[in-house]
């Protein structure tokens, strides 16, 4: 299915040159604004002179644009940048590494299917059906519930309910492209097959995992937001995003509404910036899909 | 239609199956001693005598081995003895009593606004011969995609109740008040929006419209038109019957993502349903409530498949030709898109 459009005399520079077209607008403006994010979160300590969890009783509630609080302060007086800033560092990594873990297990499963006895990638397959088929944020709910909340559970959870996506893709092209006629040229020219599989059969599964891969960090951060507003994700003494809109929420219906707007602008921009590059990464070009 | 209808009937039943394992694992897995808990909470807080403790532990079988202790669980479980909350003492099936039909309310208004709202739009960007609407509506669903359910959920109460004092903030209404009608409502209508609209309504705006899209100027809908056939006529029996299929099957789906979607809206809105009593009891580390709704909602969302794929079986004679393979029920399926609208 990819490589059908690697053709046509178009020779791939690079593992994703293939997929981006160039002047995409809305692709660059997505690329630039997660750019932005991943730099501002990296950079967080050196933006603000404030700890996002240091308390000031002599400035709180402040509303944004107060001067030295940019985004203003919360009632117990900590700086709203500062917390947003550090939020973002938690949120991106958990999001990423979760991403990452995901993408790994799925990829290390679809690969073992690909190659196993029938036996084991039909127990491999009904396994990713049956959990296909629940509802998973409920089950990492109960799950996160039961292990208490911590950042690693939050990961772990992402992963254990997130990998079947990956693994069917991986094994659906492995075993496609093990049958093409250079892999099998390949093997023909004496490669072994731990060769093979790392020159040929990886990289040509990798663009459409990336893609997938790109889809699992924006739902990644959605899973970590939602568990953690719930009170069941990152630990709620450090700030992520999802923290901070459980604490925002009872200011909303005192007039505060800043203290929700910001923290749920970045989800939202977040996970859009993400779909797209991962709609892009995809091959489909957004706004034809129909 | 008899093998088919076996083979997705036993596949549902190996969900059942290992759901039942993933909540009795949760159950069993979780921290503290579920014989003293629940005496202490019969005790109304007090701390049970070792002796008691020993005697209800030997009760609940729960020094048995782990598969006895499983089976036990089970056949408790389908005689709807789903335990004792740890929190009030009383029987966990009352609490569910309670709760479940305020969350089936609110679930089924969401998925009626939901499907009405998807189709009106998805027409719309179907059929409309103006480009720029239809990329409108293509970037109004892909933004939606991005919008967690509970930032959903509090935007909204911030437009309608905090500023603008013109709905509830939550609840289902005064405390000793009667739930009138008009009342239940206006409660009703922000959590439904809220739930109704997050991010997996973009993906049904796409099913619609790709559905009946790729219909549009198919022979069959040109004839009809060329027979003089009412537009609406041709809209709804040659566009939207067939072209409504995918997202249909997708429809059995989508209760699972409400259900799930459900518990941030009712914390959002303080709505008395399944999903916050779910919250509350994770919280409270009230486990067999916890569980309990686990279960009650992994029950629903796998009748909910098999009888969206009936529906679509009786939709799509396609599906029930046997050897050949089911309609695909999403034509550009997307990894990301299926992922999110779990």
């Amino acid at each position: 299915m990819p490589s059908g459009r690697v053709g046509a005399g178009m020779r791939p520079r690079g593992l994703l040159a293939v997929r981006m077209r160039p002047r995409r607008p809305g692709l660059t403006a997505a690329l630039v604004v997660l750019g932005a994010m991943v730099a501002l979160a990296a950079a967080a300590p050196l933006l603000t002179p404030y700890e996002p969890l240091a308390t000031d009783t002599s400035a709180t509630s402040l509303p944004p644009g107060s001067p030295g609080h940019p985004l203003g302060t919360d009632m117990l007086g900590r700086d709203l940048l500062s917390r947003m800033l550090h939020g973002a560092r938690t949120s991106l990594a958990v999001g990423i590494t979760a991403a990452a873990v995901t993408v790994g297990a799925g990829t290390l499963i679809g690969g073992l299917a690909a190659v196993a006895p029938r036996w084991l990638d039909g127990l491999i397959a009904r396994t990713a059906d049956v959990l296909l088929s629940l509802p998973l944020l409920v089950v990492v709910l109960a799950l996160a519930a039961v292990a208490g909340p911590s950042t690693r559970v939050v990961i772990a959870g992402i992963a254990v309910t997130n990998w079947m996506p990956v693994a069917m893709v991986v094994r659906a092209e492995l075993r496609s492209l093990r049958e093409r006629l250079y892999v099998r040229a390949a093997y023909g020219l004496g490669l072994t097959r731990r060769q093979v599989l790392w020159r040929h059969l990886l990289p040509g599964a990798a663009p459409p995992v990336a893609a997938i891969a790109a889809f699992e960090v924006g739902h990644a951060i959605l899973t970590e937001s939602t568990l953690s507003f719930l009170g069941l994700g990152i630990p709620p003494n450090q700030p992520s995003w999802g923290n901070l809109l459980t604490e925002a929420q009872s200011h909303l219906l005192t007039g505060e509404w800043y203290t929700v707007a910001v923290p749920a602008a970045a989800v939202i921009v977040t996970i859009v910036a993400v779909n797209l590059v991962a709609n892009a990464v995809g091959g489909r070009s957004e706004g034809r899909s129909w | 239609m008899a093998l088919p209808l076996i083979r997705r009937a036993a596949t549902a039943l190996a969900v059942v199956a290992a759901l039942s394992v993933v909540c009795f694992a949760l159950l069993d897995a979780a921290p503290g001693d579920p014989a003293a808990s629940v005496l202490e909470a019969r005790n109304g807080g007090r701390p049970p005598a070792a002796a008691d403790v020993a005697r209800l532990r030997a009760d609940m079988g729960l020094d048995e081995p782990l598969p006895v202790r499983y089976a036990r669980w089970v056949s408790a479980a389908v005689r709807g003895d789903l335990g004792t909350s740890y929190l009030t003492g009383r029987p966990v099936t009352e609490t569910l009593a309670a709760t479940a039909p305020w969350t089936a309310l609110l679930t089924a208004a969401a998925t009626l606004l939901s499907a009405a709202g998807a189709v009106a739009v998805g027409l719309v960007a179907a059929l409309t011969r103006r480009a720029w609407l239809r990329r409108a509506i293509d970037g109004l669903s892909f933004v939606l995609g991005g919008l967690p359910g509970f930032v959903a959920a509090l935007l909204l109460l911030y437009v309608f109740t905090a500023a603008t004092g013109l709905l509830p903030s939550g609840g289902v209404g005064r405390p000793g008040e009667p739930v009138t009608p008009y009342r239940l409502l206006t409660h009703l209508v922000l959590p439904a929006t809220a739930l109704a609209f997050g991010h997996h309504f973009g993906i049904y705006v796409r099913l619609v419209a790709s559905g009946v899209g790729r219909l549009r100027d198919a022979p069959h809908v040109d004839n009809a038109r060329a027979r003089g056939l009412p537009r609406r006529v041709v809209t709804t029996r040659h566009l939207m019957r067939p072209g409504l299929v995918p997202f249909t099957a997708r429809l059995g789906v989508s209760v699972g993502t409400l259900l799930t979607g459900a518990y941030t809206t009712e914390v959002v809105f303080s709505w008395p349903g399944m999903g916050r009593q779910a919250i509350d009891a994770a919280r409270g580390q009230d486990y067999p409530v916890l569980v309990a709704v686990v279960l009650v909602t992994g029950l629903v969302v796998v009748a909910a498949n098999l009888a969206a794929e009936l529906v679509v079986a009786a939709l799509d004679p396609r599906t029930r030709a046997p050897g050949r393979p089911s309609m695909p029920t999403d034509p550009h399926p997307t990894p990301g898109e299926t992922a999110h609208a779990r």
